[in-house]
């Protein structure tokens, strides 16, 4: 007993560091699933804050650039009223009414993360305005992510561009449906999985969302075909997608809330 | 010693703190975030407690980590570093490895360049195959261990020297 105790005494340093690296190492293991903890939230909190503070600064210097994709997106947002109202005066003559039980909230970026494997994001939205988790995030132009952590003021997104997540999605104007995730290659490129060989696509065809989940509308734009490969013996496209909006261009995002995102969960925990 | 705690501890608080609002906003062509807190590991003086500074090192890497909301690879490759560093050290400075401040008071410059070179290339090919751990991004790995020492290098260099003189 006394030999062993003394043999630790004198390797104190390598007893140290394997106990510390064993810490660390289920450390990294908890982390690389989103599993939400009192420790995530409170880092979330102090780091939100902290890239609230860093950004406002670094943000001065691309207001100009910014108002500019702003004027653009309320250009579209404005057609889009006109076109709106328009159909409404249909819907009033024909006394029928269309149900979208989704709404937005809009949020601002405090920190992007796009130079990694498992991309997340911060936004300055939280609790305070009823975000809740698992809540899909779109921007201008695209998917931006799903909300994984939320705390009073800053909640966190698993980005598109994380090795983790999976969307459903589908080829504008087809009924070829599959699920678009990143390859880790490159910050705008996606692979899209499981779409027969028989289906005909072609390079440049656009690639909207799908609508089969909770998170998000149908007919969102996400990208575009840039190359599509049929594998050998095996039935399925391999597909590379680019997206419309380049990662590091999301600035200002939009959080989509569904209404009946609670009577969905009840009737999948039924099953 | 208690003015000399004051200063560690300092010198730790500021690391942090310029590495995540300033060095992880950096983004470089799209990709290189120059590594600047790993300056702690490479500075603090060598004669000091090692179980300690293994200590430091753990807790270094593990408010990086929290605070860049990442997974554990700073934490890891801080340990790491932390652990090698007094066979680094007796490699590299060979007979002057008893000085306490060799990586500035060693009259050979190149054992200090080689110093610096090691512990940054050493961390960051931890950190980089941490992030990735697949053995088929290899090329990436090796890659942005590369880019981004490059970066680091040069910057821990500058802020060094700048510090000798």
């Amino acid at each position: 007993m006394q030999r062993i105790i003394n043999a630790l005494a004198r390797n104190k340093n390598t007893v140290l560091f394997i106990f510390l690296l064993i810490i660390s190492i289920y450390f990294l293991n908890s982390r690389s699933y989103f599993h939400q903890t009192k420790i995530a939230k409170l880092s979330l909190m102090i780091s939100g804050n902290l890239n609230d503070f860093g950004s406002s600064i670094i943000r001065y210097s691309n207001l100009n650039k910014e108002n500019k994709i702003l004027i653009k997106e309320n250009l579209i947002l404005k057609s889009d009223i006109i076109k709106n109202k328009h159909k409404n005066k249909e819907i009033i003559k024909s006394k029928k009414d269309v149900y979208f039980p989704f709404s937005l909230i809009s949020a601002r970026i405090v920190k992007n993360n796009y130079n990694k494997k498992e991309n997340f994001i911060i936004i300055n939205k939280g609790e305070k305005d009823s975000v809740k988790n698992e809540m899909g995030v779109i921007s201008s132009n695209g998917i931006v992510g799903i909300i994984n952590k939320v705390s009073k003021n800053y909640s966190s997104i698993i980005s598109i561009i994380n090795s983790n997540i999976k969307i459903n999605a589908k080829i504008k104007n087809t009924n070829y449906f599959g699920s678009i995730g990143w390859s880790g290659k490159k910050i705008n490129l996606m692979t899209l999985e499981d779409i027969v060989s028989t289906a005909k696509i072609s390079v440049g065809d656009t690639i909207i969302s799908g609508g089969m989940s909770s998170y998000f509308p149908s007919n969102l734009e996400i990208g575009k075909i840039i190359s599509l490969n049929k594998e050998q013996n095996q039935g399925y496209y391999s597909i590379e997608v680019e997206l419309f909006n380049s990662p590091n261009q999301w600035e200002y995002v939009y959080i989509i809330k569904n209404r009946d995102i609670t009577e969905i969960k009840k009737l999948e925990t039924k099953n | 010693m208690s003015n000399e705690n004051l200063k560690i501890s300092f010198q730790f608080t500021l690391l942090i703190l310029l590495q995540i609002i300033v060095l992880d906003n950096i983004n470089l062509f799209g990709f290189l975030n120059p590594i600047l807190y790993i300056l702690f590991i490479i500075t603090y003086k060598f004669d000091q407690n090692q179980t300690l500074f293994i200590f430091f090192c753990f807790l270094l890497g593990f408010i990086i980590d929290l605070l860049t909301q990442s997974s554990g690879a700073n934490t890891i490759s801080c340990l790491i570093l932390g652990y090698l560093r007094p066979l680094i050290i007796n490699y590299c400075f060979k007979i002057n490895s008893n000085m306490p401040k060799a990586y500035i008071s060693d009259p050979n410059i190149s054992n200090r360049l080689f110093y610096i070179l090691s512990m940054v290339l050493i961390h960051h090919l931890i950190y980089f195959s941490t992030v990735y751990f697949d053995i088929n991004y290899l090329i990436l790995i090796v890659k942005y261990t590369f880019l981004t020492s490059i970066f680091s290098i040069i910057l821990i260099w500058t802020l060094i020297s700048f510090y000798r003189s």
